[in-house]
């Protein structure tokens, strides 16, 4: 039910253009990120649909009902706005004990003292922070301060939750910890989450929709293995992936239709996308994950190695090929000596192809040699 | 063994008179200079102005500073080694004790001061400060006014305003009624040591069998003892719970009570008058001038000059001394004698023509007088006494 | 042999603990310090206990017929014997005293709150303006906010009948109660002090992360809510170390007191002290200074152990950038005009009243025929009337106090402000150690002391006879006054070197960097502002203070607000009026140089 929705919504602080122009559609009961490196806008956004920074124009509606609209002179206050929002540094209020915080938002509504007693319990029970009702937060640790403050979002039940990077405090440890929890609330509490965080991983990991932002634009909005299969520019490929995928400059020889042909480190090879390419120069950048990229023998790629990566699962492989620096996920725990020569291949039906120019994907598929 | 004990006796006595004869104390130098001439003392003056000396002159009142001024210009010779410095009246003792006699550069050699009961405690008793008197003029000023000599006296005066003479005023004992309830303007006594004086100096004999008589002419039966042993204490007592402290300065009260309401009145220093707008002079009534008050119409006290115990130009301050007794000196240029409400101790020197003011002898008995003595014995017993009806 | 042997290895052990122990320069400037500071700010203290139990020269030695020195526990029985003596001479003035400083601190943390939660929180108009002003009844004196309260509001009803500005211009008279007494005294302290509550709990409100308020507000709390349950604790216990200060600051308040107080009989421990002391009743003045003082200890106390519970919460963190400002709406006009009344009331309007004092011929007269520029530029023939030689700005004498008063406040400020920063640099290295605690106490203690106390007793050392070279000189009035203002300087020193991480120094002296110029190239250009702030504060203090200097200046004129003091106790109302404004004047605009030159400003100073 409640959908979240912004239409031109910009914010400037002076000169510098925070958010530009943003459109987004949040689906109910969704759980979207808003990604992006740090100063692109994702929090602002955030702040704005929550009611706590004022867009400079635009529309937000929650539910239907607009929230903000900078025409009409609306400006609906954050208390207004039936919201949870859970603050990068959890704000608890150190001179309320654990109780007494989480119970602030249900006394804000009046209920009686023991509903509030219930709920409250129901809640500790549910983040498991029963032990430490009567403590105050600076006599809590990192973790536990984090489910206090879930605990205080939650309370009043509100349709929507913001997180405004909720684990970047924490270790990486129990941030994997929180992860799983805060996955498994969304789905018990039933309600609308929006998330910023800049940990990609974090992103794919946890959401519905990504909502990918640069510079106080979006960069694209899918699920995240779209984003991740299907990238929409060169900044939505690069910024998502772990080991970042790579990137081979190429020259177009010619585009047909589904087919280009592309000259790429010294060789010639065919590019056939699902769709008709479109929109491709003379210049294109080749994007390959790691995993499309495996040594073998006979390869059509030669390069020599530079480092090795081994994790136990898998290991990264980095070669120099033609001058550029190419990377590789091979499974498994190999050992290559530096400067060992090996030959590459670009396999499987997961390569993006990118117009230099407009940095924008104009196509995913195969290459094939020839 | 005797006799070497004696002759070890002896030798120290002559040791200790060739000492004090070689260098020449303080105290007898006042006393030599007290019978020299001017002529005498200013060659003595000059050595030791040329031996390096400076005369630093403490005193609290700005007439003093140029009186130093003219008497630079009287003794040019002295090449104008009189330094004035101001000293704030309230801390007068206090710095005066602790730098006498310390050896600390520039420490005054003489020193004008009021308040003769704390001079006698704080100096004279205490050997810093040594008072000298002219034998010259002897004849001239009365002996209670020598030792320590009084340079000026300045009167405080009940002044009031009269209301366009609708208010008369006839006896000390009025002000302890209700109807002067805060109309009486006078600083607070635990502050101004000359109030407090003031009060101290109606306790004594002469005031008490005034004030005794003054009570009786205001109520036709003779005053008792009651709750209070004494009449004086019981005027104090009145006076001071219908005194009102809200002037601090006695310009302030002077102007204040010209421009104020009929009927209040102000205990304060007569030279004062002169801060008040023509306009405003017909308003007030001076008491004693104007109309007879039975008892005392306000107060007197003394500005005293003291030579310090380690000034290094005795006959110099000798010969200052002279010359404010003097005519010449008093009466001099935008001196004491140039304002009302100064007077001389040196009766040979009267006010000048067209001054609203009359000679010292003309208040004798009317005011009451600063008796450093009688203030010096009972200061403890009245200063209790009043300072918990100040606080 | 063997046993020398023995003893070197016992003895070598030590010796390079020694070394070890002054090579860190941490050390050698506590070891520094705590000389300096045991010497000037201890011995005071000691000096005034055995004066609470010694027979002094006049008063009491012919009460006691005791030699002068002689020891005895008589102040102790007489000044609390319980009799009408007691009572007036010391039960009332506490209580007043205690009136007046709880008033203070609750009027001046009202107020100084206020306005900087309008500053830091709200969206109001003027700000800059407000910010500025509101800080102005800070730099001035305090005894100058008062007489301005009894110019204003003086009238035909009250005390001597003198009319005063606002009876002259509204014609409306204002009881006694209001004009003299705890009241006013309230007010104009409180007055006085309220800038520094709004430096120190807006630099809070400032820094105070805004989700704690914002995370409120989402959970449906209302403005006045938020207020009342979030912001308030949060900053309580700033406000009341706040109000600590300016408790113990109203407590020992001197100047204040005397000119609204003694009006009406309104004594309170300090005034109590002087007239005691001037009475001859030494020992009982100096039981009464040390009452002051034991009481400013306790509060003291208190404040380090609500700092130091769980109750101070460390508030600021790194998102604070956000602070979104409560939106007034319709009341922001309002409010705003109704500040800046108030404040041009109490910040400017007391520099346009002293301008028309010090040009009025006759007091409570304001008609153009009544005015003069005598008083600033009458030449010699025509000032006789007013008792000074000439106006005051064609007076040498006078410009000689303002020169020594300057030269004094920035000697001073040099002294102070670099003393604090080391001091600040030297307790924050070896926090934690015995050493660092005392000496911070110790630079902290002075503050405590009652100027007039700390007066008399520096009058008696330099007048004894090993340091009467000091007397008279322009040296002691740089000594004493360093050691009294040294406590804020060093609470700003240990403040900023707090923030400082010691891995930005450890860096420097990895490089080799020797210990001068890790401090004059690292440490002082980082903490920069804060510690020029440090240097100001003192000029400021000095500029005002008058009490410290009475009893040490050569002579009265010797400073201007020594000679300031003269005037008016003697009643040169309106030279006094003319050099009031000086000194506001001059006030001000070395802090606005300052302010320009380096962008400090002795308001961050008090922040820390």
């Amino acid at each position: 039910m409640p959908e979240i929705i912004l239409e031109k919504v910009t914010k400037r602080f002076d000169k510098f253009t925070a958010v530009n122009e943003l459109d987004l559609h949040i689906s109910d009961r969704g759980f979207v990120t808003l990604l992006g490196p740090s100063g692109c806008g994702k929090t602002t956004t955030l702040r704005m649909i929550a009611g706590l920074e004022t867009p400079t124009s635009g529309r937000i509606l929650i539910d239907g009902k607009p929230v903000f609209d900078s025409q009409k002179g609306i400006n609906v206050p954050p208390n207004k706005r039936d919201i949870g929002f859970l603050f990068q540094n959890y704000a608890l209020w150190p001179h309320m004990t654990v109780y007494e915080n989480i119970a602030f938002g249900l006394e804000m509504l009046k209920w009686d003292k023991a509903k509030i007693r219930a709920r409250v319990d129901e809640l500790l029970a549910l983040l498991k922070i029963v032990p430490f009702e009567k403590r105050y937060p600076s006599e809590l640790s990192g973790g536990q301060q984090q489910r206090v403050a879930i605990a205080r979002t939650l309370a009043p039940s509100p349709k929507v939750l913001f997180m405004d990077e909720p684990l970047s405090n924490l270790d990486a440890k129990l941030r994997q910890e929180m992860r799983t929890e805060l996955k498994r609330l969304h789905s018990d509490t039933n309600s609308t989450f929006v998330y910023v965080t800049h940990d990609q991983l974090e992103a794919m990991t946890l959401s519905t929709q990504v909502c990918l932002m640069d510079s106080g634009v979006l960069q694209q909005y899918a699920p995240p293995l779209t984003i991740y299969n299907q990238p929409a520019n060169l900044f939505v490929a690069e910024f998502v992936g772990n080991p970042t995928i790579n990137f081979i400059p190429a020259e177009v020889k010619s585009v047909e239709g589904r087919r280009a042909r592309l000259s790429l480190l010294g060789a010639e090879m065919n590019f056939t996308a699902r769709e008709p390419i479109e929109g491709l120069g003379g210049e294109a950048v080749l994007g390959v994950r790691p995993e499309f990229l495996p040594i073998r023998d006979g390869g059509s790629l030669t390069g020599t190695i530079y480092s090795t990566l081994p994790t136990g699962m898998e290991t990264t492989v980095k070669a120099e090929c033609g001058g550029a620096m190419l990377t590789s996920v091979v499974f498994g725990s190999v050992d290559y000596a530096i400067d060992t020569r090996v030959n590459l291949e670009i396999v499987g039906d997961g390569i993006v192809l990118f117009d230099k120019q407009s940095g924008n994907s104009v196509g995913v598929g195969g290459v094939s040699r020839g | 063994m005797k006799r070497i004990l004696s002759v070890l006796v002896a030798l120290t006595l002559v040791f200790a008179l060739c000492a004090s004869a070689s260098a020449e104390t303080v105290e007898e130098a006042l006393a030599a200079a007290a019978g020299m001439t001017n002529e005498e003392l200013y060659e003595k003056a000059k050595e030791e102005m040329a031996n390096g000396a400076q005369l630093n002159f403490y005193s609290t009142t700005s007439f003093a500073e140029k009186a130093a001024a003219n008497f630079m210009a009287a003794y040019p010779e002295l090449d104008g080694k009189v330094v004035y410095a101001e000293i704030d009246d309230v801390e007068t003792y206090t710095i005066l004790t602790s730098t006498i006699g310390s050896g600390v550069e520039n420490s005054a050699d003489m020193a004008l001061t009021q308040n003769g009961a704390d001079l006698k405690t704080y100096l004279l008793d205490e050997g810093l400060s040594y008072s000298y008197f002219p034998a010259a003029l002897t004849g001239d000023v009365e002996e209670i006014n020598q030792n320590p000599a009084v340079v000026t006296f300045i009167n405080s005066l009940m002044i009031y305003h009269n209301g366009n003479g609708s208010i008369n005023f006839t006896n000390v004992w009025e002000l302890t009624e209700e109807q002067w309830k805060d109309k009486i303007f006078f600083k607070d006594p635990t502050n101004e040591t000359v109030n407090i004086n003031f009060l101290i100096m109606l306790t004594s004999e002469e005031w008490t069998e005034r004030l005794a008589k003054a009570y009786e002419a205001r109520y036709g039966k003779a005053w008792e003892a009651g709750e209070f042993t004494s009449p004086a204490y019981q005027w104090i007592d009145g006076f001071l719970k219908n005194v009102n402290y809200t002037y601090t300065s006695a310009s302030k009260m002077a102007a204040g009570v010209a421009s104020g309401a009929p009927g209040n009145m102000g205990l304060f220093v007569f030279s004062k008058l002169r801060k008040v707008d023509e306009a405003d002079r017909k308003n007030l009534t001076v008491l004693q001038f104007e109309n007879e008050v039975d008892c005392f119409s306000g107060f007197m006290y003394a500005v005293y000059a003291t030579v310090c115990k380690d000034t290094e130009c005795p006959y110099t301050c000798a010969l200052f001394i002279n010359y404010l007794l003097s005519e010449e000196g008093f009466a001099g240029e935008k001196s004491w004698n140039s304002s009302q409400g100064y007077y001389s101790p040196n009766k040979t020197i009267q006010k000048p023509e067209g001054l609203e003011d009359q000679p010292y002898e003309y208040w004798t008995d009317k005011l009451v007088f600063e008796d450093l003595q009688y203030i010096y014995d009972h200061y403890i017993d009245v200063y209790e006494f009043i300072a918990t009806r100040v606080g | 042999m063997k046993q020398t042997r023995a003893n070197d290895l016992t003895r070598e052990p030590w010796r390079y603990r020694l070394r070890a122990f002054l090579s860190k320069p941490a050390n050698l400037l506590l070891m520094f310090f705590l000389a300096v500071l045991v010497v000037l700010s201890l011995m005071p203290l000691v000096t005034m206990l055995s004066n609470m139990f010694t027979i002094h020269i006049g008063t009491e030695k012919k009460i006691t017929r005791m030699p002068v020195g002689t020891g005895t526990l008589t102040h102790f029985t007489r000044l609390f014997q319980g009799d009408d003596w007691s009572r007036v001479n010391f039960w009332q003035p506490l209580m007043n005293s205690f009136i007046v400083a709880l008033g203070a601190g609750i009027l001046g943390i009202a107020i100084g709150g206020t306005v900087a939660w309008f500053v830091t929180r709200s969206d109001l108009k003027c700000k800059k303006f407000i910010a500025s002003v509101f800080v102005f009844p800070y730099m001035m004196p305090a005894w100058t906010l008062a007489l301005f309260w009894t110019n204003m509001f003086q009238n035909s009803r009250v005390g001597g009948g003198n009319v005063g500005m606002i009876e002259s211009i509204f014609g409306v008279c204002m009881p006694e109660w209001f004009v003299y007494g705890l009241f006013p005294m309230i007010v104009v302290i409180g007055l006085h002090y309220s800038p520094f509550a709004y430096l120190l709990i807006g630099g809070i409100l400032k820094n105070m992360d805004a989700t704690l308020e914002e995370s409120a507000t989402i959970l449906k709390a209302d403005r006045f809510t938020i207020i009342r349950r979030i912001t308030v604790p949060i900053v309580m216990p700033a406000i009341l170390s706040t109000f600590l200060l300016i408790f113990s600051s109203g407590f020992s308040s001197y100047t204040v007191p005397v000119f609204l107080g003694s009006a009406v009989k309104c004594y309170t421990l300090s005034t109590k002290m002087r007239a005691l002391i001037q009475a001859g009743y030494q020992g009982q003045g100096y039981i009464i200074a040390f009452v002051s003082i034991l009481l400013g200890c306790i509060i003291l106390g208190i404040n380090q152990w609500f700092t130091g519970k769980r109750k101070s919460f460390t508030t600021v963190t790194g998102k604070s950038g956000q602070v979104s400002l409560v939106k007034l709406k319709k009341l922001n006009r309002p409010i705003s005009v109704f500040l800046i009344i108030c404040i041009v009331f109490f910040a400017i309007m007391p520099l346009i009243s002293f301008a028309l004092e010090s040009v009025i011929r006759q007091p409570g007269n304001y008609s153009l025929s009544n005015m003069t520029l005598q008083f600033w530029i009458g030449t010699e023939d025509s000032a006789y009337e007013t008792g000074m030689i000439s106006g005051i700005l064609l007076n040498p004498t006078m410009w000689k106090a303002v020169g020594r008063q300057v030269l004094l406040a920035l000697t001073v400020a040099m002294i102070v402000g670099t003393s604090g920063m080391l001091i600040g640099y030297a307790c924050v290295r070896r926090r934690g150690s015995r050493l660092a605690r005392f000496v911070e106490s110790l630079a902290f203690f002075p503050y405590l002391m009652p100027a007039m106390a700390f007066g008399t007793i520096y009058l008696a050392v330099a007048t004894s006879a090993n340091f009467k070279f000091l007397y008279g000189t322009f040296g002691l009035l740089v000594i004493v006054a360093s050691i009294k203002f040294l406590p804020f300087a060093s609470r700003s020193g240990v403040n900023s070197m707090l923030q400082i991480a010691p891995e930005i120094e450890e860096a420097a002296i990895i490089f080799g960097v020797p210990w001068r110029k890790r401090m004059t190239r690292i440490l002082f250009p980082i903490q920069k502002s804060s510690i020029l702030s440090g240097y100001l504060l003192p000029v400021i203090s000095v500029m005002r203070e008058v009490a410290l200097f009475t009893l040490l200046v050569p002579y009265a004129r010797y400073l201007l607000t020594t000679m300031l003091f003269s005037f008016n106790e003697t009643g040169y109302a309106q030279y006094g009026s003319a050099v009031t404004l000086l000194i506001i004047l001059i006030i001000i605009l070395i802090n606005a140089i300052t302010n320009k030159l380096t962008g400090a400003s002795f308001d961050k100073g008090i922040g820390g």
